[in-house]
């Protein structure tokens, strides 16, 4: 009688752990280890962003590899993520072709752009009547990047331009409002954006950062007390805080002018939403039981904000004694989502099989799909990555480029 | 210290000592004065056999995870499901153990030491805490929890002739809360960090 209750004992044990492993547990997996091919990953994505540029300084926005085919779409905001990524490209990697396709985006974008008052805006053929901030916000971050890789001012009254849009926008509350109405003169005072705060919040640090002691700081500091502290609550965030990149590209940039704990709180709390999101990513990785209980796979442009919202979080961490303790492991997850990444993207030999080799070397592809933002992300999470790894604590470039 | 104490509280709970009183007592079946002998005979023997066998968890943690290829942050969350039944048992019953599986000829070891202290659950806990707190640490925490368990235990007897089965019996239950509380603040920690 007590052998089978041991034995019953034993047996639901092993159903249970078998349970444990399967369902909460599940390998982990990195795809490549290997920094140097990680960061050929992240060369084949910006050679994609450059070689896919449109006569006209737009990119390829949207390609389906299965039928060889590019839908008629586009969207200002991600034009303005992509250059952004290029100019990156530009001031990390020393990539003189990233840095022309880039300016001719910049042309794209000035050709949209919109003055009123004492500001502009870039906006789509389509929402002329109503400039998105986060494409402001962004084109901003452009310009910024591109003086950081270049040295060159030229356009410095231009960022200044589009950077009084931002806070011709900004509410009293830190927070934003997202678009001017330029027919009736005012504030979009209804919608709210989830992503376009943090967008905001990191072109205001930048603009400080090219133009200290012109005031841009202290909007940026509110724009930083509207995101960690209000922004989840007025955005109704299911499972706060809010894997927001760009929130973790503006703390890094603000950490030298000092952080107060609540905010390093926040960054702590995000580090380990983004460890969570890589943690679960791995998961789906390791193992064919991982990739059913932890769901359909993230696109590319998902998981590579996680690395550059991480990556931003792990510069805070190399200044900021207050989070010296999660420096390593944010290492590791760094490492983990870039080897992901690396693994999954398309190279040459893949490439071949498709009709447009061109459009399918250097990219990422979610269910036939890519688009030109999984290539920025990617570029962009795995080249702040790897600099995490490399101990390059400034984001800025070592040499720019004339 | 900090780190230490709050390592030893969870290894503590998932020892879960109060929920053995009535297993040890029954392998003291008198449970007269004359049984303390008998205890501070045996309990030291299944407390060093329990710590032997999770300061080699503790050693073997990082192996375990790698072998598993497993996260440490990740372990936390199964390790929290590992000790569901614990506290099930704990909560239903105020015991950790079946008062039938002390019937062996060295209870110093099978149940007590092992599976009554060195049980899944107070491995997984050790295997979590190695991977939150560093092995050091986890050490120390785990010759804290181990030495404060055994104590209880010897107090077991006194504790029954004092108080009664029935006060145990609730403590007993009370631990099973704290073994929730532990694999939940186990999991919410796993799912927090980076």
């Amino acid at each position: 009688m007590i052998a089978r209750g041991t034995l019953l004992s034993f047996g639901l044990w092993i159903v249970l752990l078998a349970f444990v492993r399967v369902a909460v547990i599940p390998p982990e997996s990195c795809g490549i280890e290997d920094e140097e091919r990680i960061a050929e990953a992240a060369e084949a994505a910006a050679a994609w962003m450059t070689r896919n540029q449109n006569a006209d300084g737009s990119y390829v926005y949207l390609y389906y590899k299965e039928d060889d085919t590019i839908p008629v779409a586009y969207n200002e905001v991600r034009h303005a993520g992509v250059t952004m990524a290029l100019y990156q490209a530009a001031g990390r990697l020393g990539d003189r072709e990233a840095l022309a396709t880039a300016d001719n985006a910049l042309a794209w974008m000035e050709e949209h752009l919109i003055r009123h008052d004492d500001w502009a805006a870039l906006a789509s053929s389509g929402r002329r009547d109503r400039p998105a901030l986060g494409a402001s916000a962004l084109m901003v971050v452009s310009l910024a990047e591109r003086r950081l890789a270049t040295a060159d001012t030229q356009y410095d009254d231009l960022m200044r331009e589009v950077g009084r849009y931002l806070t011709a926008l900004q509410r009293d509350d830190g927070g934003f409002h997202i678009a001017w109405q330029i027919g009736l003169d005012a504030p979009d005072t209804v919608g709210t954006s989830r992503f376009y705060p943090g967008e905001a919040l990191w072109a205001l640090a930048l603009l400080h950062e090219a133009f200290p002691g012109e005031g841009w700081d202290s909007h940026a500091r509110d724009a930083l007390q509207f995101v960690t502290t209000l922004r989840d609550d007025v955005e109704d965030v299911d499972f706060p805080p809010l894997a927001d990149q760009w929130t973790g590209y503006g703390l890094a940039e603000m950490v030298e002018w000092g952080l107060t704990d609540q905010q390093i709180d926040y960054a702590r709390d995000l580090a380990g939403r983004f460890g969570l999101l890589i943690r679960t990513a791995s998961q789906r990785e390791g193992s064919w039981y991982g990739s059913l209980v932890r769901g359909e796979e993230s696109r590319a442009s998902g998981i590579g904000t996680w690395a550059e919202g991480l990556a931003g979080l792990w510069r805070v961490a190399a200044q900021d004694e207050r989070l010296a303790d999660i420096k390593n492991k944010t290492e590791e997850r760094l490492h983990c989502v870039a080897g992901i990444l690396a693994d999954r993207q398309f190279d040459a030999e893949e490439a071949a099989e498709f009709g447009t080799p061109g459009l399918v070397e250097g990219a990422w592809f979610h269910e036939g799909e890519t688009r030109m933002a999984d290539q920025q992300h990617a570029f962009s999470g795995i080249t702040y990555a790897l600099d995490a790894l490399a101990e390059h604590k400034m984001r800025e470039p070592e040499e720019t480029l004339e | 210290m900090t780190e230490i104490l709050r390592a030893a509280v969870g290894i503590f709970a998932t020892l879960a000592p109060f929920g053995l009183i009535p297993a040890f007592l029954a392998a003291s079946p008198t449970a007269r004065e004359e049984d303390d002998a008998l205890a501070a005979r045996t309990l030291p023997l299944a407390g060093v056999t329990a710590l032997a066998v999770l300061l080699v968890a503790v050693l073997l943690a990082d192996l375990f995870l790698g072998f598993l290829d497993v996260s440490a942050e990740n372990f936390q969350a199964g390790a929290a499901v590992i000790m569901a039944p614990l506290a099930v048992r704990l909560l239903w019953s105020g015991r950790s153990l079946g008062l039938s599986e002390v019937a062996t000829s060295r209870p110093w070891l099978l149940p007590l030491a092992i599976p009554g202290l060195a049980a899944p659950a107070s491995l997984a806990a050790v295997v979590a805490s190695s991977g939150r707190s560093g092995e050091t640490d986890t050490a120390a925490a785990v010759l804290i929890a181990i030495v404060a368990a055994v104590a209880l235990l010897y107090a077991g007897g006194f504790l029954r002739r004092t108080l009664g089965g029935l006060p145990v019996g609730i403590l007993g239950r009370l631990s099973g809360v704290l073994v929730v509380a532990i694999a939940v603040e186990l999991a919410a920690d796993g799912i927090r960090s980076v």
